[in-house]
């Protein structure tokens, strides 16, 4: 979701002019305060069809297949995956099979240790590939894709210079946040679409700085579209996708997911979240009953950005949410955090989170 | 530490001195520096072409900074790759495969604008874009899909227009770009592929795909996977980088002339200074100055001179460059198949080298100045001139490669350095009668002064003489080419197409006006690892009578029996063919082997050409293009009927006919432009020495003030002062130029009979054109006489104000 706030991010950017061959969406931002819009809201109600939903949404303007992993060597050593395929509409009048209208981009970020690195591949049409059955999403040779006619298992597939990984992920139950996936992320109604597979099985094998490890571990994939997501005056948001049981059978697994958006005075004002029982049933965390606050903080570059969380919850311990690699910057064309995370207190298990607007 | 703070200041204050004379003496400076300046501009000019020839590839199509090492091209006789091969790459990982794709849009004025697409989106990912600033100034902050990225200095072919909606013709309604002009991109227009694809109507095809950053590994992957798609290519080892060899040479060749004219300009003023300067030096070291101080002074000042000759001479170079580089750019594309415009770069390279070059002529000067050298000039000078008459003979019969034919040329020049001053020397020491007292003294005069002026009676010499050189090469390479187009282009209409309609073919040949129609296929493809090109015009031999061979024969039915064909005279002279050779033409996988059994003219053509018949270059299933008809009509029937009836009766468009004149044009421009460059390197030349001339008069003329008084004071008026300076200095041009033609035809045979078949490949007749030659001496001798005039008119006006 906070990816929204990249894309949101991206289109005010001058960035953004660079490659917009069309203008009406910057027009709408520029003339529109309070929302940018690319596309048709989503429509609650809509019920989701699969395979279908797996591919391109190409009604609304934005849209991601995201995936977090939380990685373990055989030797004991840790690491963190993201790899991510975002979609942004760019309508045109010109014709060609180098231009559907779409910009495609993807990242791909690895952190071991206290070690943090991220690549960007921006991509066009017939270069970036997105199908629902059997699904594929790829940019070049960076590529998410089933190994079968199944959606699952997955197979996830990046490399770039000593950084490489070869991932198999299998056996998560589908998770539909908000209202059968319809999820609301603004007091105003700004929404989208979104499920996850939370509880994915890990194997395969990573290279990092050259080295080569056999790897397990627990992937978390999100899928989301929407046409707007944000409110104008909304700094950023911080969120997390945390998994517990992480040594515990796959059956026993849990997830929390939960985002808060901070508004111009860095206070979080839109808070939400779900609990994720080990069948994939999930519970929607009304976004009063969240309260997150920040416990400390760690300068990078003369900026500081959370590295600690504590979040209250009803009928629930806090919980206390820290990061592991302190600087998980992606310093990519659209600059964000995003790295691994470990929660203790009400909820023990380990993560992602994503934050932005710092 | 005391005693190097002495010397610093000792040698501040005589570098204080020199500069003090120099103010008094500007115009010594001026040729200082303008010598220096103007050899190495040209030097640095013809450098920095070269440069941005060899580094093209720096940078990528699409401006960023990862320079090209390899290219996949159309399979040869293709002109396009299919998309999916780029992708094809890119999903095996080979992410630095970057595709382009070329055309040309034709504005609603019908000028044409050359554009390439490239994949803009490289220009989002910060961290490969930000390398190059440079490149990132070019890229205007703002821009769409649709914007086309142009040279401002194609802004007239665009403004032109702009004001109309329609910028572009386009064939299928297509959205006009949107323009925006930026400096320094080039020929070629940039826009984003998908934008190009759609602008040209190229359905997804590529014109080639540039590759950076690849292991030889990863070249064997790459070329399995574009196997039988396209081929790869090392971009340093294409057809233009082999082809453009001998021009390049030729550029540089003359560029270095020109240094050592301007070096002689240099060499007289440095003379100069030095014999003003050296009752100053000697002053000082009375005074007390070390002579340590003193020669640390004068290496510090040479030191200052070079660099700053070599920067403002490579300023200078820039700025030729630039105004040459689009005449460059043409002949380069047109003969020499380049296939990325060039676009000239300040370069600090070229002022390194311009001062390594200015600091070397230098020393070499200050070398000639020694008391040791100077005492042992006789033996020099007969030494030089033995071994430079030995090396003469032994070029003459030996020279095999371009850079001993460029020393032939050389040698002529040296000769003629040596000979001219000593002839001029013993000319006017000749004891000769004269009553006359005012001829008297000028003859005295002539022949004190003689020797002063020997540096610029050198540059005048080696710049008339390589004048007179270049206009009979050019005059005789157009001579030639004139008569070679006259027969190759003897048919009377030709008409384009890139089919050949056979019941056109049959009906046209058949008409009562038709003496005989041909047809014009190609293939490109490669003999020996040599770019070349396998030709037909028909079925049978007769459609080969507008060849000449260089055997003087006439093409017949044997030259094409047993796997016959002719090969062109570079064939022979520049790649080592020998008659009934087998050449074997390679076109990707594909072999046509043929005997070579004569060979025939084909000027200004660099790569290797073959000539076979029709059928067996058809059955050899090549790539081929058809490039049309040519028509020998009847002497009864008119071009202008004829032309009317293939429009009216056989609904040939009116555009694609073409008269015998108009195509003759058009091949004639083409050469044109390859002697653009050289004409204007020339003029340069001859400019340096004009100056070298007017500036020797210049400095002498201070020397001559006392004379002069003195004879004013004699009672001579200032006009019969005046006139007989004059006569003086004509006189001595006239001698220079007499030496000058003999050297100037040394040269054009050299050139004609050396450097062009070795370098190029091509035989040429020598062929004068006397009356401009003539017209040439005298605009020369004008010129010269009006650039003594100044100097000496100063000299006669000083005279009277003292009076």
């Amino acid at each position: 979701m906070v990816e929204g706030r990249i894309l949101k991010g991206l289109l005010l950017t001058s960035l953004f002019f660079v490659l917009c061959a069309c203008q009406p969406m910057v027009q709408k931002t520029t003339a529109s305060k309070l929302q940018v819009a690319i596309g048709k809201p989503v429509k609650k109600g809509t019920p989701l069809v699969f395979p279908a939903d797996h591919g391109v949404h190409s009604e609304q303007g934005i849209e991601w297949w995201y995936l977090t992993a939380n990685l373990q060597s055989k030797t004991g050593e840790t690491f963190g995956v993201q790899w991510t395929l975002f979609r942004t509409s760019m309508p045109s009048k010109i014709e060609s099979k180098w231009w559907d209208n779409n910009l495609y981009f993807a990242h791909f970020a690895m952190q071991h240790k206290q070690e943090h690195v991220a690549f960007e591949r921006f991509s066009r049409a017939s270069q970036a590939k997105v199908t629902s059955s059997p699904f594929n999403a790829s940019i070049d040779d960076w590529r998410l894709n089933s190994i079968n006619n199944e959606f699952l298992p997955l197979n996830l597939v990046a490399a770039h210079d000593n950084y490489e990984v070869s991932l198999t992920l299998n056996e998560s139950p589908i998770v539909l946040h908000g209202d059968k996936g319809y999820s609301q992320k603004t007091e105003s109604g700004h929404a989208s679409y979104y499920f996850s597979y939370p509880f994915l099985k890990v194997k395969g094998s990573l290279t990092f700085e050259g080295k080569s490890y056999k790897v397990t571990g627990n992937a978390w994939y999100d899928r989301e579209w929407s046409a707007s997501l944000l409110d104008k005056d909304q700094l950023g948001w911080d969120w997390f996708s945390i998994v517990d049981s992480q040594l515990g059978s796959q059956s026993d697994k849990q997830g929390l997911m939960l985002f808060c958006v901070r508004g111009n005075d860095n206070n979080y004002d839109y808070c939400s979240g779900t609990r994720i029982a080990p069948n994939g049933e999930a519970t929607g965390i009304s976004k009063e009953s969240i309260k997150l606050s920040l416990i400390e903080t760690v300068t990078l570059d003369n900026r500081e950005y959370p590295s600690k969380w504590k979040v209250e919850l009803p009928d629930s311990p806090d919980i206390i949410i820290e990061s592991i690699t302190k600087d998980s910057r992606n310093q990519l064309t659209i600059p964000y955090w995003e790295g691994r995370v470990k929660a203790t207190g009400g909820f023990i298990g380990k993560g992602y989170a994503e934050i932005t607007g710092y | 530490m005391a005693a190097l703070t002495d010397v610093t200041h000792e040698i501040k204050l005589i570098l204080a001195t020199h500069l003090a004379f120099y103010r008094r003496h500007p115009w010594l400076m001026a040729l200082f520096f303008l010598g220096f300046s103007l050899g190495s501009a040209l030097l640095t000019a013809i450098s920095g072409l070269n440069q941005e020839a060899n580094a093209r590839y720096q940078n990528s199509s699409a401006l960023i900074n990862n320079p090209v090492t390899h290219l996949i091209k159309p399979l040869t006789g293709k002109y396009t790759i299919d998309g999916n091969v780029w992708l094809n790459l890119r999903q095996h990982g080979f992410v630095n495969a970057q595709p382009v794709l070329r055309g040309r849009l034709k504005t609603n004025k019908g000028q044409a604008l050359a554009i390439q697409g490239v994949d803009t989106l490289l220009w989002l990912n910060s961290a490969q874009f930000n390398q190059s600033t440079k490149n990132k100034n070019k890229i205007p902050s703002q821009l769409s899909l649709s914007t086309l990225l142009v040279d401002s200095q194609f802004s007239e072919r665009i403004n032109s227009v702009i004001d109309n909606k329609a910028i572009f013709d386009l064939e299928n309604g297509q959205k006009q770009p949107d323009i925006s002009l930026v400096e320094g991109i080039g020929l070629w227009a940039i826009t984003d592929i998908a934008n190009a694809d759609y602008l040209l109507d190229a359905k997804g095809q590529l014109s080639f795909i540039e590759l950076s950053q690849v292991t030889d590994q990863q070249l064997v992957e790459i070329e399995q996977i574009i196997s039988g798609q396209a081929q790869l290519i090392d971009a340093k080892q294409q057809s233009f980088d082999i082809l453009s060899e001998a021009f390049f040479f030729n550029l540089t060749a003359l560029a270095m002339l020109g240094y050592i004219v301007a070096a002689f300009l240099s060499f007289n003023a440095i003379k100069l200074t030095l014999t003003a300067r050296n009752k100053l030096l000697k002053q000082m070291q009375l005074l007390g100055c070390t002579k340590l101080s003193i020669q640390l002074s004068l290496v510090i000042e040479l030191i200052i001179v070079s660099f700053c000759t070599a920067l403002l001479g490579t300023l200078g170079g820039y700025l030729i460059a630039n105004a040459l580089v689009l005449d460059v750019n043409r002949t380069l594309i047109g003969l020499y198949k380049l296939d990325k415009a060039l676009v000239i770069n300040w370069q600090w390279f070229n002022v390194l080298l311009g001062f390594t070059l200015n600091i070397s002529a230098l020393a070499v000067i200050l070398l000639a100045q020694a008391k040791q050298v100077a005492n042992k000039s006789k033996q020099m000078f007969y030494g030089l001139l033995a071994s430079t008459v030995v090396g003469l003979i032994w070029l003459l019969n030996y020279a095999s490669n371009e850079y001993q034919a460029l020393l032939l040329c050389f040698t002529l020049l040296i000769l003629f350095i040596l000979i001219v001053p000593k002839a001029l020397t013993g000319l006017v020491s000749l004891p000769v009668k004269i009553t006359n007292p005012l001829t008297q003294w000028l003859h005295a005069d002539t022949r004190l002064h003689i020797k002063d002026l020997h540096i610029a009676i050198i540059a005048i010499l080696v710049a008339i003489g390589s004048a007179i050189g270049m206009q009979i090469m050019v005059k005789s390479f157009s001579h030639t080419l004139n008569a070679h187009l006259e027969k190759q282009l003897s048919a009377d209409i030709y008409l384009r197409s890139d089919k050949i309609d056979n019941n056109l073919r049959q009906t046209l040949s058949h008409l009562s006006e038709v003496e005989k129609l041909s047809i014009y296929m190609e293939s490109d493809g490669k003999v020996n690892n040599i770019p070349a090109n396998l030709a037909s015009f028909g079925e049978s031999f007769e459609h080969y009578q507008h060849i000449s061979l260089t055997s003087g024969l006439t093409i017949s039915k044997n030259n094409f029996i047993k796997k016959g064909c002719l090969a062109n005279e570079q064939s022979k002279i520049k790649f080592g063919f020998s008659l009934n050779d087998i050449a074997v033409f390679e076109q990707n996988a594909t072999k046509f082997s043929c005997r070579i059994t004569d060979f025939f003219y084909d000027y200004g053509n660099p790569s290797l050409s073959l000539l076979t018949l029709e059928k067996r270059q058809k059955t050899a299933t090549l790539h081929h293009n058809i490039f049309g008809y040519s028509i020998r009509l009847k002497n009864t029937t008119s071009v202008a009927a004829f032309s009317e009836r293939l429009i009216n009766e056989f609904k040939q468009d009116s555009t694609k006919i073409l008269p015998n004149k108009r195509f003759k044009k058009m091949a004639n421009a083409l050469f044109e432009d390859t002697f653009v460059v050289t004409k204007a390197l020339n003029g340069f030349i001859l400019a340096i020495a004009l100056l070298s001339l007017c500036t020797s008069l210049l400095s002498l003329s201070v020397n001559q003030l006392k004379q002069l008084t003195i004879l004013r004071n004699l009672g001579v008026t200032q006009q019969q002062l005046l006139t007989m300076k004059l006569l003086q200095t004509s006189g001595i041009v006239l001698f220079t130029i007499l030496f000058a033609v003999p050297l100037g035809f040394a040269l054009g045979i050299a050139l004609l009979k050396f450097v062009m078949p070795i370098a190029f490949g091509w035989t040429i007749h020598f062929s004068l054109d006397l009356g401009s030659l003539v017209l040439t001496c005298l605009t020369l001798v004008g010129v010269s006489v009006l650039c003594a005039y100044l100097p000496i008119r100063r000299l006669t006006n000083l005279e009277a104000k003292k009076v």
